[in-house]
């Protein structure tokens, strides 16, 4: 699943202009998911850490706690019940796969 | 369906961006790949700034982006009552477009004078025409000053102010607190919702006492609020005025501004009269004036109505709309952080209709505004908002999202570092 969206990314970037087809409506999910945390959590990040380069696991058990209130927060509580696992998981493979400053 | 991109243009607009010095950079589109077409970008806000920024990142470069603002500098509404508090200056919410340049934004100084929706064009003040693949509209509001007779005129508007915008009206009201005896009574006016950052009032009157406690102790701050009742975050604000400013601030409910009148220094309500030492008055607003030109205020003559995937404006596909001059969907704030978040789902959009790639069917935004209640105590409230296919709008997803449970320090660093960040994610 994985390896089909990287390369529908590569052929989107590749190709252009050119039409792709109905599978590859998701292609930026991870990406355009990803982009709402950054407003608070980008590469320069102050006070609230920046997530990029963060590994999966580590950001999703770490939403996963803000969610269940194992882990308190004055704000992540509310916005992680926002997201189901599978949205956390893409989110954190994203941030993952970027380069930490 | 893209521009025709040719080097006719292309040398016009060098010689306009060096005749006015407004191009410090050009754009750093790619030497091997013909672009694919050109955004402009009309305000240089949250909303805008940030779509000009995420629409060359998400197209590698490939998409033209001119960003056109009528002032030479970034400033941040949110952190301005701050300086109305006296905490901050004006100078610490100012900041310049560099960093866009770098993106390879072409950052233009004009004022838009009209959009021909036909030939796809921009009219503007010191440059020809710009032609356009998708115009993308972040301009703010606009005040229905003729809702308010006696603030009709620019008399009355020099010295009752709104600071509904910040920069210069921000520092002039600043002033007048500083001038203002000591005794006096500072009266903030609020509309019916929806204005422009529903808590901002409320944390406006809180700064404000704030800063009558420290250096003039006898004044008084009179909110005449235009709505039945406290719009946002009404609890955390009550428990401010009774806990920290009790006889500085008094709350009146019902109370919409019909008229003031300028040597009386008194707002006018339905039944009532109220007299003033310092005047300050945010008429009811709507989306700026261009949003008309430009054919896309399609509600009450107020708002934008927009396609949330995409933010296209539902009048003309062409073009897109941000920020507070949307018809805001339910339980969605006008907020900074709501048109950073429009300007990631309209980059998306532009890049995946200009690459014919298909449109994001499933996008999930957040909301977060905090609201300081003194100098360094903050509370917040978050949303987070999903796409429903049905009823095509976002929707807030349910047992997400809520307030502080009380005002803590904590909360006030936090208000401080979302401002740095956003700025950042904006700017740099």
């Amino acid at each position: 699943m994985k390896k089909i969206r990287v390369t529908l990314l590569a052929a989107a970037f590749l190709g252009g202009g050119l039409a792709l087809p109905a599978s590859a409506q998701n292609a930026n999910l991870d990406r355009n998911l990803a982009a709402s945390c950054i407003t608070c959590h980008g590469k320069d990040a102050t006070g609230t850490g920046t997530l990029e380069g963060v590994a999966k696991d580590r950001l999703v058990q770490t939403m996963k706690d803000f969610k269940s209130g194992a882990r308190p927060a004055t704000l992540m509580h509310q916005i992680s019940k926002g997201y189901t696992e599978q949205q956390m998981e893409l989110i954190a493979a994203y941030f993952s796969k970027q380069k930490a400053k | 369906m893209a521009h025709a991109y040719n080097r006719r243009d292309f040398i016009k607009f060098l010689a306009a961006g060096a005749a006015t010095g407004t191009l410090a950079a050009c754009a750093t589109t790619s030497q091997t790949q013909k672009p694919i077409g050109r955004v402009i970008v009309i305000g240089g806000g949250f909303g805008g700034a940030t779509a000009a920024k995420y629409i060359r990142m998400w197209s590698g470069g490939r998409i033209e982006v001119m960003m056109i603002d009528r002032n030479s500098q970034f400033v941040s509404c949110p952190m301005s009552n701050l300086v109305l508090g006296g905490s901050k200056k004006i100078e610490d919410l100012t900041m310049d477009y560099s960093g866009l340049r770098e993106h390879g934004v072409q950052v233009i100084r004009d004022e838009v004078t009209g959009v021909d929706t036909a030939k796809k064009k921009v009219m503007l003040t010191r440059i020809q025409d710009l032609p356009y693949d998708r115009l993308v509209l972040s301009p703010g509001i606009d005040f229905m000053y003729d809702h308010i007779p006696g603030l009709n005129h620019a008399d009355a508007q020099k010295k009752i102010l709104h600071a509904w915008k910040a920069g210069p009206e921000t520092v002039a009201l600043r002033k007048q607190l500083e001038q203002m005896r000591d005794g006096g009574v500072y009266i903030l006016s609020i509309p019916k919702a929806p204005y422009r950052c529903p808590p901002g009032p409320y944390e406006r009157a809180c700064l404000i006492a704030h800063y009558f406690k420290q250096a003039k102790p006898k004044s008084k701050v009179l909110i005449l609020d235009g709505n039945e009742d406290i719009v946002s975050k009404k609890g955390l604000f009550l428990k401010a005025w009774g806990d920290r400013y009790k006889g500085i601030i008094e709350y009146r409910n019902n109370q919409e501004a019909k008229d003031i009148d300028l040597a009386t220094m008194t707002v006018k309500t339905d039944f009532d009269s109220f007299q003033g030492d310092v005047l300050n008055v945010l008429p009811p607003q709507k989306a700026a004036g261009i949003a008309e030109k430009a054919g896309v205020i399609n509600v009450n003559k107020r708002w934008c109505n927009v396609d949330w995937l995409t933010m296209q404006s539902t009048a003309n596909p062409d073009i897109h709309v941000l920020g507070d001059a949307t018809l805001s969907a339910p339980l969605m704030p006008k907020s900074a952080t709501m048109a950073n978040q429009h300007a990631k789902l309209c980059a998306a959009g532009v890049v995946a209709l200009m690459t014919g790639q298909p449109v994001n069917q499933t996008p999930v935004i957040v909301n977060t505004c905090y609201s300081f209640v003194s100098d360094k105590e903050a509370v917040h409230v978050a949303s987070v908002h999903t796409y429903d296919p049905k009823d095509k709008t976002l929707k807030t997803v349910p047992g997400s999202g809520g307030l502080s449970p009380a005002a803590s320090e904590l909360e006030g660093m936090y208000n401080l570092a979302w401002a740095h960040n956003i700025w950042a994610d904006a700017l740099k």
